[in-house]
């Protein structure tokens, strides 16, 4: 679920950082961290599905 | 050959394969290091920046060459691969998700002004005490999901699974052998 959800929020939020800076508000050289920050998010999202889907050790 | 020239330029080689997510990862990454080498704040660490953007301009030919290898010969390929911990395990350990969100929010507040990255830099080696101590718990934790294996083996008589085999095994199946009858 969450990997199919990285690549299109990820251009959406490209789009809307460069937005922004065409608005003048925050410019991209500014902004870009929150694409690194969304890409840990996805990996850390898809890490915990991956580990409920193991479920606890047996034992 | 296409793919490692193409891994010449950050992304591109990585888009050429399919994988996006790594292309702008590469894109990111690069950039980051040319902005903090261009920064007045990285005076002292350049050294070590100059040396990571080397290897970056080395990784990522060489990294775009064998992900088409290994599509050509029909093997799976994550969209992230080669940017995690050889293995399939890799996409299971929740380190590079924290590490990439601390570093994102390290270097939002710095660059919206809250907060100066130059205050932290001294104390980049504690990158490298964090990555030895999660290298050691990743060794340990390996060693005692080994031994609690060959336990179970030594128990049940079976042989002890070995993790994650990444070749197919050759040779007779496993099980007892058709002269010898089952107790």
């Amino acid at each position: 679920m969450i990997r199919d959800l990285r690549l299109p929020v990820l251009l959406v939020l490209t789009g809307a950082l460069f937005l922004a800076d065409y608005a003048g508000s925050y410019s991209v050289y500014q902004t870009w961290p929150i694409l690194l920050i969304w890409l840990g998010l996805t990996k850390l999202l898809e890490s915990l599905d991956d580990g409920a889907r193991q479920g606890p050790p047996a034992g | 050959v296409l793919s490692l020239l193409l891994g010449l330029i950050p992304g591109v080689g990585a888009v050429y394969n399919g994988q996006y997510a790594k292309g702008v990862a590469h894109v990111v990454i690069f950039g980051g290091l040319v902005s903090l080498l261009g920064a007045e704040s990285s005076e002292g660490v350049r050294p070590l920046l100059a040396m990571m953007l080397l290897l970056m301009i080395a990784y990522m030919p060489l990294e775009a060459f064998r992900t088409a290898r290994a599509i050509e010969s029909g093997q799976p390929v994550d969209e992230l691969s080669g940017l995690l911990p050889a293995g399939s395990k890799a996409g299971s350990s929740p380190a590079l998700g924290i590490g990439l969100i601390a570093l994102g929010i390290i270097i939002l507040l710095h660059t919206l002004g809250y907060w100066r990255i130059a205050g932290l830099l001294p104390y980049w080696p504690v990158l490298l005490i964090l990555m030895g101590i999660h290298l050691l718990y990743r060794r340990f934790t390996e060693d005692a999901a080994d031994e609690t294996s060959r336990a179970v083996a030594s128990h049940s008589g079976l042989p002890a699974i070995r993790p994650l085999p990444s070749e197919p095994v050759q040779g007779p199946a496993a099980g007892p052998p058709p002269d010898q009858e089952p107790k």
